[in-house]
């Protein structure tokens, strides 16, 4: 059952910042919203938690309707992207504020927030007041003070969006590894591609507060549906191209191939959609000849920019194993380029 | 090295300060000197240094009227300006709110026009409402001047709250006045009383509106100007004195208070 919208939508005044959408949520998932700025994935949040109110829709939980339901009564917690910590309570008294107006209070409310704690890894700052923490401290307080509550759904506003590089990386395992270990359902905030992957269960690509695609990572990654996700995650060969026949697509670079074209008919313009690294040097069932422009070396992987010979407007993006001995093609050599039509997909243009 | 010229920058800034520090305190020094000596023919008598004076005002039943006047009025009508500035500036905040500016022209009016004019206005009012000048009038009127100053230090207060801790406090469970005790008050609190102890200095020395609305009441400083129409008396150094003495750690509380404490963030 899990947490659910239905047609949910949301104006301020004329601007319709978010489109009528639907999403289900199940129990125990890591979901997250990915999006740019402005692509409404702050709104969905908000919605969920009870700070904004639907213009339209319905927002239920194990099928119940809880559309009008304040945010102190859903059994939702929020950590905020600026981690929202009481400044004049100690990590102690921060972690335990929702036992304390929630009324919870005994020996066993007491040890759900010690252990709590120690999951975190924060037992030894306990009387430490949040000026005196680091972010990372911070960010670890604030989903401490969420999961003391036991709420069914943690939502996550953009929490690893103030942390430097390092930091994020550490904090994307942590989160991943707690929300396996109390089991709840995480509902996750950010703009970072990257991160995205690496800690989903499935992912929720915004844009222009529509929903564009729901997926796994490797799904949404690799079997892009629209123009918009299939540009959103790195460097995509994206070649235009107009549908010729149930798997051939006709190209100024030439004929080629693809094996998956669901949803597209014959004769639309479309994008043929190569992951850098689907693309390989090499003759095979289709064979693209291109000119390179760079190779850059960057330790595990070489990536190599090229043009088609037969349209130079049309560019590549390949990558090759590193190693010592690993051959790369210098500037200006010319290759031939080829890929399994399986590993590409069509997007209407 | 430095050489004697880019000292004397410094050495100018320094003598500007102390001329300005003698020009504001001499005043107070010379009062206080008078109300602890005699001075005849433009000489000190040092033998007459004594405290007898202050004996004196101590015993002086209409000053000492005066001063517990002023006390009463001081302490109701921060009290209530400083509960009213509060509520107000909760109200003003609340994203519900109505009438917002027009509320704030209300409140800030009183502080912004001349007291003569606040003064007369209430007078008038009272006089209409057939309210009995006295007591209850200057409480009125202190108030209503107060209020602005301390409803501007709480909503100023109130503005710098990070409006996602309320939520924060909504998110995990806490109702309205939850909300109210555990989050608002603990972050407003230095600044309620920042604004009582600033609205008790205006208080105490406020002499206009006190001099419209007092009908037979004496607060200090009317007293003091009813001593001064009758001539210099030392009595009246020594309870100028005191005045400035009490404004002094008043004005020292509220600059200790409202200094800003930088807390260092590590990284």
């Amino acid at each position: 059952m899990g947490l659910e919208l239905r047609d949910v939508a949301k104006r301020y005044g004329p601007v319709e910042v978010l489109h009528p959408l639907s999403l289900a949520v199940a129990n125990g998932e890591f979901l997250t919203l990915l999006g740019p700025s402005g692509s409404g994935k702050t709104t969905v949040l908000r919605l969920m938690g009870g700070f904004t109110e639907a213009s339209g829709g319905q927002i239920l939980f194990e099928g119940q309707d809880i559309t009008m339901l304040a945010a102190n009564r859903r059994p939702f917690n929020t950590v905020f992207q600026d981690y929202a910590l009481f400044p004049h309570m100690t990590v102690l008294e921060n972690a335990g504020y929702g036992p304390l107006v929630q009324r919870r209070n005994g020996a066993k409310t007491a040890k759900l927030i010690d252990d709590t704690l120690e999951i975190v890894g924060l037992s030894a700052l306990r009387d430490r007041y949040p000026a005196q923490l680091s972010g990372g401290q911070k960010q670890r307080v604030a989903l401490a003070r969420a999961i003391v509550c036991e709420p069914k759904v943690i939502l996550l506003d953009e929490p690893l969006a103030a942390l430097d590089a390092t930091l994020r990386r550490q904090m994307q395992l942590f989160l991943k590894q707690i929300q396996r270990r109390i089991e709840t359902t995480f509902v996750f905030v950010t703009h970072d591609q990257d991160e995205a992957i690496t800690m989903s269960d499935r992912i929720v690509v915004m844009s222009q507060g529509r929903i564009e695609q729901v997926g796994t990572p490797k799904d949404i990654y690799f079997k892009p549906r629209t123009r918009f996700v299939a540009g959103f995650f790195g460097d995509n060969n994206l070649i235009p191209g107009v549908l010729a026949g149930p798997d051939r697509l006709q190209t100024t670079a030439g004929e080629l191939l693809c094996t998956d074209t669901s949803g597209i008919r014959t004769g639309q313009d479309v994008l043929l959609c190569i992951r850098p690294e689907s693309l390989k040097l090499g003759q095979g069932p289709v064979t693209i000849r291109a000119e390179v422009e760079e190779a850059i070396f960057g330790g595990a992987m070489t990536k190599l920019i090229l043009h088609a010979v037969a349209d130079r407007s049309v560019k590549l993006d390949l990558r090759l194993a590193g190693g010592q001995r690993a051959e790369t093609p210098n500037p200006g050599d010319m290759v031939s380029l080829t890929y399994d039509p399986a590993d590409a997909v069509v997007v209407s243009r | 090295m430095r050489s004697a010229g880019d000292r004397l920058p410094i050495w100018i800034t320094g003598l500007v300060t102390g001329l300005v520090f003698i020009l504001l305190y001499l005043p107070v020094f010379i009062s206080l000197l008078f109300s602890i000596v005699e001075i005849r023919q433009g000489k000190i008598l040092w033998e007459t240094l004594s405290f007898k004076h202050y004996v004196t005002l101590w015993s002086n039943p209409s000053v000492m009227g005066a001063l517990s006047n002023t006390a009463i009025v001081a302490l109701i009508s921060v009290v209530v300006a400083t509960v009213l500035a509060l509520v107000l500036a909760l109200y003003t905040e609340w994203e519900g709110a109505i009438g917002r500016r027009m509320l704030e022209l209300v409140i800030y009016l009183p502080f912004l026009l001349p007291p003569i004019v606040t003064g007369l206005a209430l007078l008038v009012a009272s006089a209409e409402l057939g309210l009995n000048r006295g007591l209850a009038t200057i409480v009125l009127g202190h108030a209503v001047f107060v209020l602005a100053v301390a409803y501007r230090l709480v909503l100023t207060r109130l503005q710098a709250l990070p409006h996602s801790l309320i939520e924060a406090s909504f998110d995990l469970g806490a109702g309205r006045f939850q909300t109210l005790r555990y989050v608002l008050l603990p972050h407003l609190a230095s600044a309620v009383m920042t604004g009582a102890v600033l609205a008790l200095t205006l208080s105490f020395d406020e002499t206009l509106i006190s001099t419209f609305v007092a009908g037979d009441q004496m607060t200090l400083p009317l007293r003091l100007w009813a001593m001064m129409r009758v001539g210099f008396s030392p009595e009246i150094n020594a309870l100028v004195t005191l005045v400035l003495l009490v404004s002094i750690i008043l004005a020292i509380i509220v600059a200790w208070r409202m200094k800003p404490r930088g807390q260092v963030e590590e990284g």
